[in-house]
């Protein structure tokens, strides 16, 4: 059994008088990738937002590898760079190259040379097959393109976790393909992820365990295979019948 | 129009035009440190400071510069603070722009999505490394108009600095007049030397706006 | 505690004095601003008709006001006219005449902003119905329109009040000369009169201005 990356337990999140999320207790081991479903609007954007203590918790603890992550401690920023997190809408910064958005952190942040950066980050960008667009702006790549630097972006940290949210949910379907073959491949180098998404045969290919997050709770952990052809909660059998269009033509009546 | 004499008189416009030039731009400098220090303790929820900031820029904004100058030259030496009439016109200045460049670089910092902050935060860049490499850039981009006409605005605020025996532009035309009675000619070169010094800036805060209105600066 | 001059204020009429001659910047304001507000709208409606050479007027006075210093244009008429066409202006009717210069430029550019926001198809229903083009502006468009200029011609107004201190320069008796006055009369017996008497010109100002400006801005939260 590998070591525990992630580790949350009791985890409480309100926002004003509602709960979002409830005594939520998850552990994510190295290597491991762990694929949040759910319907819109239950919290999974908002767990993700939790580790990385983009917002307060008001129960519970995370910890990454042993250490505990809060939200005004001063090593937050140390702690962050350590969780790779890359977002929706991308949010690159509009006024650095590419290249320079891959390279703020590293080089400001954790105090690499500039050197040894440029030549990862060119690695990384060539990997992910963008590395002719390194000296482009982000206005000037289209969205697949864009979260792809984001992704890289978030590699070049060497971060013990990764997070993903929801990162195909803003593109164009041509363009979803290929940022999910960019996350199966990191999946291959055994690189460990929570991912939140509702592309589900995505989800099917490349999670490790399957959580269904409901009703401010898990309501289901299972593997793939389990999940989505014998679900053990009838929430879960819901959830999936949600994706599938059946219509009952007249003449079967 | 004696043109011999505006020959003759052309010297001290210049060094009244040249005083009027430095002094401003001291004091719209100082203001626009004034101005981003104050957006950034109201961006940073600095509590105490948050306060003061917006008491400051509510006084500055709704009093006039030539009473802020009456005050600092006339009114501050009876507690023992004694200034020099440029010290004073620069100091009037500052506290004067420094409310408006307040407002400018506020909304500036304000137009920058939030998520933006939360991206840089998220790759581990410290509050302050955030606001210098990845807020800052964006807000400025943004405030530039306003910026630019409150630049303008100040440049023309500096024709009153005459009222504490600086020797401006406003001071020399009155001057003049009231020596050689040549009316016309001064006040050709009056008017002369603020369009000289006012319109470059004005049209290059229009340049500035329209490039940026087409560049957008889309994600 | 130092001496802050504030006594002098008590004595006499000297507060009284100080609030009277402030009423002379405001009297001013009031003045320039109701002739701009009535000769802005005229402007501003004639200049949103297309094509109107009333724009292209609109645009260079406005052009002229926003470029030069207020303190040349108020030198200029008190000065100039007297050079070009001989006549004798007092301060006060001259800074009337160039705020209400200002003020219509600044009032004919409102309008006319807020003229061609509203779509052109008020307009043409109201023309539709039959309506002259000057009762389609007088009770269709204008009253849309007012709703979003008030804010803004109060924000003019209080910048008027401001710049009504300028007039001290050009002569004119406002609070400043009559402060300048106290302090000298009361030189042996206050020392420190001026601190605490520009003190209070600041506070006057701030609380002329103050209200105006909070005015406007909770109008334009709630009407814009």
């Amino acid at each position: 059994m590998s070591e525990v990356v992630l580790s949350i337990s009791h985890l409480t999140k309100r926002f004003d008088q509602q709960t979002i999320l409830e005594d939520l207790s998850l552990d994510v081991r190295e290597g491991e990738v762990v694929v949040i479903v759910g319907s819109s609007g239950c919290g999974k954007s908002t767990l993700l937002r939790c580790i990385n203590a983009l917002e307060e918790i008001q129960g519970g603890e995370i910890l990454l590898r042993g250490e505990p992550i809060r939200h005004n401690s001063k090593n937050l920023p140390e702690m962050r760079r350590k969780i790779g997190m890359v977002f929706q809408n991308y949010e690159l910064f509009p006024h650095l190259t590419v290249l320079d958005n891959i390279m703020l952190s590293p080089v400001k942040a954790q105090k690499r040379s500039r050197e040894e950066t440029r030549t990862e980050a060119l690695a990384l960008l060539d990997r992910v097959g963008l590395k002719e667009k390194a000296g482009s702006y982000p206005r000037q790549l289209s969205g697949g393109q864009k979260q792809r630097v984001a992704i890289v972006r978030a590699l070049i940290m060497h971060p013990e976790i990764l997070l993903f949210d929801e990162v195909t949910a803003a593109l164009d379907p041509e363009m979803v393909r290929e940022v999910l073959d960019v996350i199966v491949s990191l999946a291959d180098q055994g690189k460990t992820m929570l991912i939140v998404t509702h592309e589900m045969s995505f989800a099917r290919a490349v999670a490790d365990r399957i959580i269904l997050l409901e009703d401010r709770r898990i309501l289901e952990e299972s593997t793939p295979e389990q999940f989505f052809t014998s679900p053990k909660t009838e929430q879960a059998e819901k959830f999936l019948q949600s994706f599938e269009f059946n219509r009952k033509k007249k003449a079967e009546a | 129009m004696d043109w011999g004499y505006i020959q003759n008189v052309l010297p001290l416009y210049g060094k009244a035009a040249w005083l009027t030039l430095r002094t401003g731009a001291a004091g719209i400098l100082l203001a626009a440190i004034v101005g981003l220090l104050c957006a950034a303790a109201s961006h940073w929820r600095v509590p105490v400071l948050r306060r003061i900031t917006a008491a400051y820029v509510e006084i500055s904004r709704n009093t006039p510069l030539l009473i802020q100058l009456f005050f600092i030259y006339y009114g501050l030496p009876k507690i023992g603070i004694r200034t020099r009439p440029e010290a004073c016109g620069i100091l009037g200045l500052a506290f004067l722009g420094g409310g408006y460049m307040t407002e400018a670089f506020r909304s500036g910092i304000e137009a920058v999505d939030r998520i933006q902050e939360e991206s840089a935060l998220s790759l581990g860049l410290t509050r302050t490394q955030t606001f210098l490499h990845v807020i800052l850039p964006q807000a400025a981009a943004i405030s530039a108009p306003a910026f630019m006409a409150n630049v303008v605005f100040l440049m023309k605020e500096t024709s009153v600095f005459s009222a504490v025996s600086l020797m401006d532009l406003m001071f020399t035309a009155k001057d003049q007049i009231g020596l050689y009675y040549r009316t016309a000619e001064n006040l050709f070169l009056l008017v002369g030397a603020y369009l000289l010094i006012l319109l470059p800036l004005s049209l290059l805060g229009s340049v500035w706006e329209r490039r940026l209105r087409y560049a957008g600066f889309g994600t | 505690m130092p001496d802050l001059g504030l006594e002098v204020l008590w004595k006499g009429k000297n507060f009284a004095r100080l609030l009277g001659s402030l009423w002379v910047a405001l009297r001013i304001s009031l003045i320039a601003a109701l002739i701009s507000v009535a000769a802005g709208i005229l402007l501003g409606g004639l200049a949103s008709r297309k094509q109107s050479v009333f724009s292209v007027i609109l645009r260079v006075w406005l052009g002229i006001i926003h470029i030069m210093p207020q303190m040349v244009l108020l030198f200029l008429m008190y000065f100039g006219t007297t050079r070009a066409f001989g006549w004798n202006l007092s301060g006060e009717t001259a800074a009337i005449i160039v705020f209400s210069l200002w003020g219509t430029a600044e009032m004919g550019d409102l309008v006319r902003g807020a003229v061609s926001s509203i779509p052109a198809i008020q307009r043409e229903s109201a023309e539709a119905l039959g309506l002259r083009p000057f009762q389609v502006f007088r009770f269709v468009i204008l009253p849309q329109a007012v709703r979003r200029l008030i804010p803004l011609s109060i924000n003019l107004i209080t910048r008027m009040i401001k710049t009504t201190s300028l007039i001290t320069l050009i002569g004119v008796v406002e609070i400043l000369k009559v402060a300048q006055q106290i302090i000298e009369a009361n030189r042996k017996a206050s020392p420190n009169a001026a601190f605490g008497v520009y003190l209070t010109v600041f506070v006057l100002y701030y609380l002329a201005c103050r209200p105006l400006s909070l005015a406007a801005k909770h109008l334009e939260k709630h009407w814009g």
